[in-house]
């Protein structure tokens, strides 16, 4: 019989005990899915709406920090870009927050009364270039460039709005807000104590900074945050097929005065990565979550190896009275070790999926499973596991088969 | 049946080296929890430090008004109305803005102070002493008499570079007489500073005077003939000596009951509101309510594998007794007790590793972490309930013991 196939046999043999150790690393396993989960979201807050956006290149106010603290600059620099050869389009777009008042309504557990506020961001775009703001197709903001259009043409009105529907589900449903808006049935939106009416939708997602967004006109945008429309936060800029954006980067540092900065995707998304991540609490907090999820786990890992390598025991011992050698026995408990790994590890997965859908609905988080995050975990489990077998094998190779008997 | 002899203690204790280590797990289990819910409480208590350092017994503010962060304010008659209440012995307007102080950087050289920043600006009346702020003398509340002062918040976020910027906040540094601009206007702070912190809605926090509030926040945006401090955003209701509290509530809650533009609330109250708002307004209830789940499970996993493992370890001498005659009920007892001797053996250096890493992740993040004996309380309902749990989990086992498979 060849070691692993010993190892297998061990296992099957007493099946809930090897139920019980399994579970034990699927537990840990999903621990440690789960902080990492929690931390790639966090990382993801402010990339999940420049994911939606379309731009080569993004001119942002010089004091620009993160997402909620943007900073302004003059609208003319908007013009002054499409100085420079290469440059198709340069789209305006502001960033801002307002008290969105919960109305009364109906719901599965009775009716929950009005008055709550909740904050949420409102976005301003022009509204006959929303299809050129936003990237359009399946899984994007809008379905489609026509949809798009049609949806921009429909917030052109003053004082509409169109809603995320990934925002809380605190705030409506799109289609219910919608009707109310239409009917007049239904207490009147409120945001910022202003009427506002819910016109629509597109999709964008929730993070650590907002809990729900508004699409809006640049003229509803001022009215309801009571900012000037002179200036803007963002610049969408867009190039011509072909064009370098690293070297027209250059030239529009060269042309813009010192109140703006260029930035190239992946720098403003790096920029954010590191703000979320390095100077923020709540990303700090959670990377010492995450390096006690990993030291809890690893012990628990042990803890469950260890337990069941004691309970095989009698059956390593009675291997060696037949006449196996010491080498064929760690053999069999690694085999056993990688094992418990993949059969802890695949119901973890599994439970990382649920846990991590259930942060996306109910807690609003961007969390996702990436290749790193399974591949890294899964080393670490096999790692973990593997660890403690040959710890434990030395308890192995001191079992006296006359012990036993 | 009385024990001859504490079984459970000896059945734990008889091999030292694996009490230790089952004692470790279950001490694991309580610093995941305790971490994770030191760090949710730090997050929500830091947007309520105001509030706390707040002289005040009721507050009046405005129903809209969820949270500080927000604009609406409570009209200047409505605290007037209050001062006439038999019992209130002062009320007193704070003014709180987050949105319209920009601070310019402090740096010496003016040529370099290009960046602005968003600040918290509180106004209040100077000698009111509406504040309860240690660091500040009665000499430093004098100097902010003169318009254009301002008292610092000495743990403003810090700069994210501190060995090239040691002890600089975003803002520069912040010391007196450094002199810089206000919302377009110059300011020079006054006095050694005070300690409030930043939180979830500002990077640090200015005090001035509330007329110095009036002219270089409020003004602006106000028009001509129209008093800046008219709307107050936060009135503190000081009562006097001896009054019942509740009592002069519900007299100032039925006296604003028509208008309904004003809530009466007590400052328990008003801190619940505004920790409530962070609570459903950010996920950090969810990110770390989570870590405290799963650290529940996970120490009921371990505690349960270790009363299972010895179980099955002394299943002959739980049959014995069981053919001596002791019913099931005694080991079951037997069993419960082992769980709470891991409970307490796991909690107690669970508690003094967590105090450690809050005391450490205070240091780190800026943020103070505070081990209340309410929480600690919480921790240790938790830490019972999981070991608790997993006993009665493992009991079967222990009914199921033959001794006839024994002998």
């Amino acid at each position: 019989m060849t070691p692993s196939r010993l190892a297998w046999s061990n296992l099957i043999h007493k099946r809930s005990r090897t139920a019980i150790a399994a579970g034990g690393v699927a537990f840990a396993v999903a621990l440690i899915f789960m902080e990492l989960g929690l931390l790639g979201g966090v990382g993801r807050t402010a990339t999940i709406l420049f994911d939606r956006l379309r731009f080569d290149l993004l001119l942002t106010s010089a004091e620009y920090l993160d997402l909620s603290r943007t900073g302004e600059f003059p609208r003319s620099r908007l013009a002054q870009s499409y100085a420079v050869v290469g440059i198709e389009g340069a789209i305006p777009a502001s960033i801002g927050a307002g008290g969105w008042r919960i109305p009364a309504r109906s719901g599965l557990f009775g009716s929950t009364p009005g008055g709550a506020v909740m904050s949420i961001n409102l976005l301003a775009v022009p509204p006959d270039q929303v299809d050129r703001v936003f990237i359009v197709g399946a899984g994007e903001a809008f379905p489609s460039a026509t949809e798009a259009q049609a949806s921009g043409a429909k917030m052109a009105r003053l004082d509409t709005v169109l809603l995320d529907q990934f925002s809380k589900p605190t705030f409506g449903t799109v289609a219910e807000l919608v009707a109310w808006s239409r009917d007049g049935t239904g207490e009147p939106i409120r945001l910022n104590n202003m009427r506002a009416d819910v016109v629509g939708a597109f999709a964008v997602g929730t993070g650590f900074s907002w809990n729900g967004m508004l699409l809006a006109s640049e003229e509803t945008f001022a009215r309801f945050t009571g900012r000037s429309t002179h200036t803007v936060d963002f610049g969408l800029i867009q190039l011509a097929a072909g064009a370098d954006p690293i070297a027209i980067q250059r030239e529009l540092r060269s042309i813009l005065p010192p109140d703006v900065k260029v930035w190239t995707r992946a720098e403003i998304n790096a920029a954010e990565r590191r703000y979320w991540l390095r100077l923020t609490s709540v990303g700090q907090f959670l990377i010492v979550a995450v390096i006690l999820a990993v030291a809890v786990g690893i012990i628990f890992v042990y803890q469950m190896m260890a337990a069941d390598i004691r309970n095989m025991m009698p059956e390593y011992a009675t291997v060696k009275a037949l006449g196996y050698r010491p080498g064929f026995l760690t053999q069999v408990v690694l085999w056993q070790a990688s094992f418990l790994a993949l059969l802890g590890y695949v119901p973890g997965f599994i439970a990382a999926l649920a846990l991590y859908a259930a942060a996306r609905t109910w807690g609003g988080i961007p969390t996702g499973m990436t290749l790193e995050i399974a591949a890294g975990v899964l080393a670490l489990t096999l790692g973990m596991c593997l660890a403690s077998g040959l710890l434990a094998v030395r308890k192995v190779h001191a079992a006296d088969p006359a012990d036993l008997f | 049946m009385a024990a001859p002899v504490p079984l459970a203690w000896r059945n734990l204790a008889h091999d030292r080296v694996r009490f230790v280590l089952f004692a470790a797990g279950i001490t694991f289990a309580v610093v995941l929890m305790g971490v994770q819910l030191g760090i949710m409480n730090a997050m929500l208590d830091s947007n309520t430090v105001l509030l706390d350092r707040l002289h005040a017994d009721l507050v009046l503010v405005n129903p809209t008004r969820q949270s500080l962060l927000f604009r609406e304010g409570v009209n200047r008659r409505r605290a007037e109305q209050a001062r006439q209440v038999a019992g209130v012995a002062s009320v007193e307007p704070v003014y709180i803005d987050y949105q319209l102080g920009m601070l310019r950087h402090t740096a010496a050289d003016p040529g370099t102070r290009t960046q602005t920043r968003r600040i918290r600006v509180i106004g209040v009346d100077p000698d009111s002493q509406v504040l309860n702020l240690p660091g500040v003398s009665s000499r430093d509340w004098e100097k902010l008499r003169v318009t254009g002062t301002a008292l610092y918040d000495r743990k403003s976020r810090p700069h994210p570079d501190q060995t090239q910027y040691p002890g600089e906040s975003v803002f520069g540094r912040l010391e007196e007489n450094v002199q810089t601009e206000l919302s377009g206007r110059n300011i020079t702070l006054v006095g050694n500073g005070f300690d409030l912190g930043f939180d979830f809605g500002t990077d640090g926090t200015l005090i001035v005077s509330d007329r110095t509030f009036g002219e270089w926040l409020r003004g602006p945006y106000t028009p001509p003939g129209v008093d800046p401090l008219a709307d107050i955003d936060l009135v503190a209701v000081r009562l006097d000596p001896g009054v019942n509290v509740v009592a002069v509530q519900r007299k100032l809650q039925a006296l604003f009951s028509d208008h309904r533009d004003v809530d009466v609330l007590t400052r328990s109250e008003m801190i619940a509101r505004e920790k409530w708002f962070w609570w459903t307004n950010t996920p950090i209830g969810f990110a770390f309510g989570v870590g405290v789940a799963l650290g529940f499970v996970v120490g009921l996993v371990i505690c349960y594998q270790i009363l299972s493992s010895d179980i099955a370890d002394h299943a002959a001498e739980y049959a014995t007794l069981k053919a001596i005659g002791y019913p099931n009920r005694y080991l079951s007892w037997v069993v419960m007790q082992e769980a709470l001797i891991l409970a307490a053996t796991g909690f107690v250096p669970g508690l003094f590793v967590t105090l450690g890493v809050y005391v450490l992740l205070s240091h780190v993040t800026g943020l103070s972490m505070q081990l209340t004996v309410p929480r600690a309380g919480l921790l240790l309902v938790l830490t019972i309930a999981m070991c608790v749990a997993s006993a009665w989990l493992a009991v079967g086992k222990v009914k199921k013991v033959d001794p006839a498979d024994v002998f």
